[in-house]
């Protein structure tokens, strides 16, 4: 019975259908309740998607968009709280994200948006063309666990250099990871350390499990 | 007895024959701003210094195709989309015009026969085609309708509107193909020999095959229709031949630029015999390489084909990167001159 909604779960994002998404997850979710839904459905399917984005080359922008948008109305339909997973854990604490200044290209950010959250974040988005000192003065501010930063083009991207400055100034280099993401590092990885970044995902499934990776090595002292 | 030229070379390749070599290009719009050491934002506003700069190409490359300007966002501009330049590299969008179809709908469609950025392209396509098209194949770079909007509402507000909201998307269809096929038309007659049309909404990387299948295609099909002349479909930058079954019979269409990464001899029994299939390494991260290593590959790729196959080596993905070395691009030339 599980197996046969995750299956048309995941017939739905792959033919991006959020609409038929919704009408699935409604009727679901009436017989067998919302938390159920979220920690016995949506978040198995969610990893499932994960895995065939990372492992499958034509998972296209429209799925991955359309995954997103199921998850934005999860969230919204079902008054998910930012205090707790899908997976009915306890919240993972505050992150900060943002496209970084001179960045306009939102779309990928917005993605990572909707799966960190999905993943238990509770998430403080600054938008796009972001200044350095920011990122650190609503970190400060929010109390971020993790920074995320996201860059498609080389030249904004070095402006990432300024924000790990004026972490190293301010003291948060150590104990709030530098995560990184977009198309720049996907064509130069070794951009990402050039930078002074902790680390960076290829895409928006995983940059959660790079938070939480960079999280556990902060605590240990590892970074 | 006259000496074959690019051109010959070109529309040999199309009819099926090889003359002395294959033909080859590279994407050089935006490399030929270094060679005449030529600011950007001057490059990409003044058809002279494009036509200029194409020149040196020619001079220092001997390409057989030369390529219009490739700042598509030159369109985007028109539209009332903001652009960023650098120093460097080709500019790119930066806040788009409008974020959804109603804001698409306000907006005024400029005039491809003067509005400022429009006649820049225009016109040094012209340049281009009065000092080099004789002897050299010219082709006209542009959007096809259904990624036109992606420049004026940016990807994800046409993604958007494509995916959730039908009726805006036929809207802004009916809006933007006949000004795609003004301006497609305009290029055709202002010199460009054919059309080479990058699609985004028709790869595997951007759309499902539904999309693909539903949505792009019964676009382009009567799109391409009223297209008067040929037209060579570009993969963007990700792998194309999944759907290639799908869209290889559009009207007009005269070949494909492949992603390296495809399999050539299935895009081959795709496609069938007749089109040109243009395929070689990425421009983009060509200065990455050696020229020796691009060498290798390129007769590597040449050798599966079959004699009479029709084939052009160029470039693929977007253009080759400033910082590319003259070697690593000459190096596709000395492979159509050894592996011919």
């Amino acid at each position: 019975m599980k197996a046969d909604i995750h299956h048309k779960l995941l017939d739905c994002i792959e033919r991006a259908d959020r609409y038929g998404a919704n009408r699935l997850l409604d009727e679901w979710s009436a017989v067998h309740g919302y938390q159920k839904l979220l920690v016995e459905v949506a978040a198995p399917v969610l990893r499932n998607v994960g895995e065939m984005w990372q492992d499958a080359e034509d998972f296209s922008l429209a799925q991955a968009y359309v995954a997103s948008k199921i998850v934005e109305d999860i969230l919204e339909k079902y008054g998910q709280t930012l205090n707790q997973t899908f997976d009915g854990k306890p919240s993972k604490g505050p992150v900060v994200i943002g496209n970084i200044e001179e960045d306009l290209h939102g779309m990928g950010r917005k993605i990572v948006k909707s799966f960190l959250k999905a993943d238990g974040w509770q998430v403080h988005d600054l938008g796009v063309d972001v200044e350095p000192a920011r990122f650190i003065s609503e970190a400060q501010k929010n109390h971020a666990r993790v920074i995320g930063i996201s860059a498609m083009m080389y030249t904004a991207a070095e402006h990432i250099r300024e924000v790990r400055h004026e972490m190293d100034r301010t003291g948060l280099s150590g104990n709030v990871p530098l995560a990184v993401g977009g198309a720049v590092f996907l064509l130069r990885p070794e951009l990402a350390m050039e930078l002074g970044a902790d680390g960076f995902a290829v895409n928006a499934f995983e940059a959660c499990d790079l938070f939480e990776g960079l999280l556990n090595r902060s605590e240990k002292g590892e970074l | 007895m006259k000496a074959i030229t690019g051109k010959d070379r070109v529309f040999a390749a199309l009819g099926g024959q090889t003359l002395d070599r294959r033909p080859y290009t590279a994407m050089l719009s935006l490399y030929g701003a270094r060679l005449t050491r030529c600011p950007l934002s001057h490059y990409y506003a003044s058809a002279d210094a494009y036509a200029e700069g194409q020149g040196a190409v020619l001079e220092t490359f001997q390409p057989d195709v030369l390529f219009s300007s490739f700042v598509l966002v030159a369109i985007a501009e028109a539209f009332g989309s903001k652009v960023r330049y650098f120093e460097n590299q080709a500019p790119n969008l930066g806040r788009p015009a409008a974020r959804n179809a109603a804001e698409f709908m306000n907006l005024t469609v400029p005039d491809v026969d003067s509005h400022e950025r429009l006649l820049y392209l225009r016109q040094s396509l012209q340049k281009m085609s009065n000092l080099y098209g004789d002897n050299t194949a010219i082709l006209g770079i542009l959007l096809s309708p259904v990624d036109l909007p992606i420049l004026i509402m940016g990807v994800e507000g046409w993604l958007e509107t494509v995916l959730f909201d039908p009726e805006g998307a036929r809207a802004v269809l009916d809006v933007i193909t006949p000004f795609f096929l003004r301006f497609a038309n305009a290029m055709l007659k202002d010199g460009a020999h054919a059309l080479a049309l990058p699609l985004a909404f028709l790869t595997p990387a951007i759309v499902t095959r539904d999309m693909a299948a539903s949505f792009t295609l019964p676009v382009l099909q009567d799109a391409f229709q009223a297209v008067d002349g040929p037209i060579f479909l570009h993969h963007v930058g990700g792998t194309f031949l999944k759907f290639l079954d799908l869209f290889c019979g559009l009207p007009g269409v005269a070949g494909f630029v492949m992603d390296p990464r495809d399999d050539l001899e299935r895009a081959r029994k795709i496609m069938g015999p007749e089109k040109l299939l243009i395929c070689g390494p990425q421009g983009p991260t060509l200065h990455k390489r050696s020229a020796g290593g691009i060498k290798k590959n390129c007769l590597k790729m040449m050798a599966t084909l079959a004699p009479n196959d029709r084939f052009m080596l160029a470039t693929t993905g977007a253009d080759v990167d400033f910082r590319t070395s003259q070697d690593r691009i000459l190096a596709l030339k000395s492979s159509v001159e050894t592996g011919s």
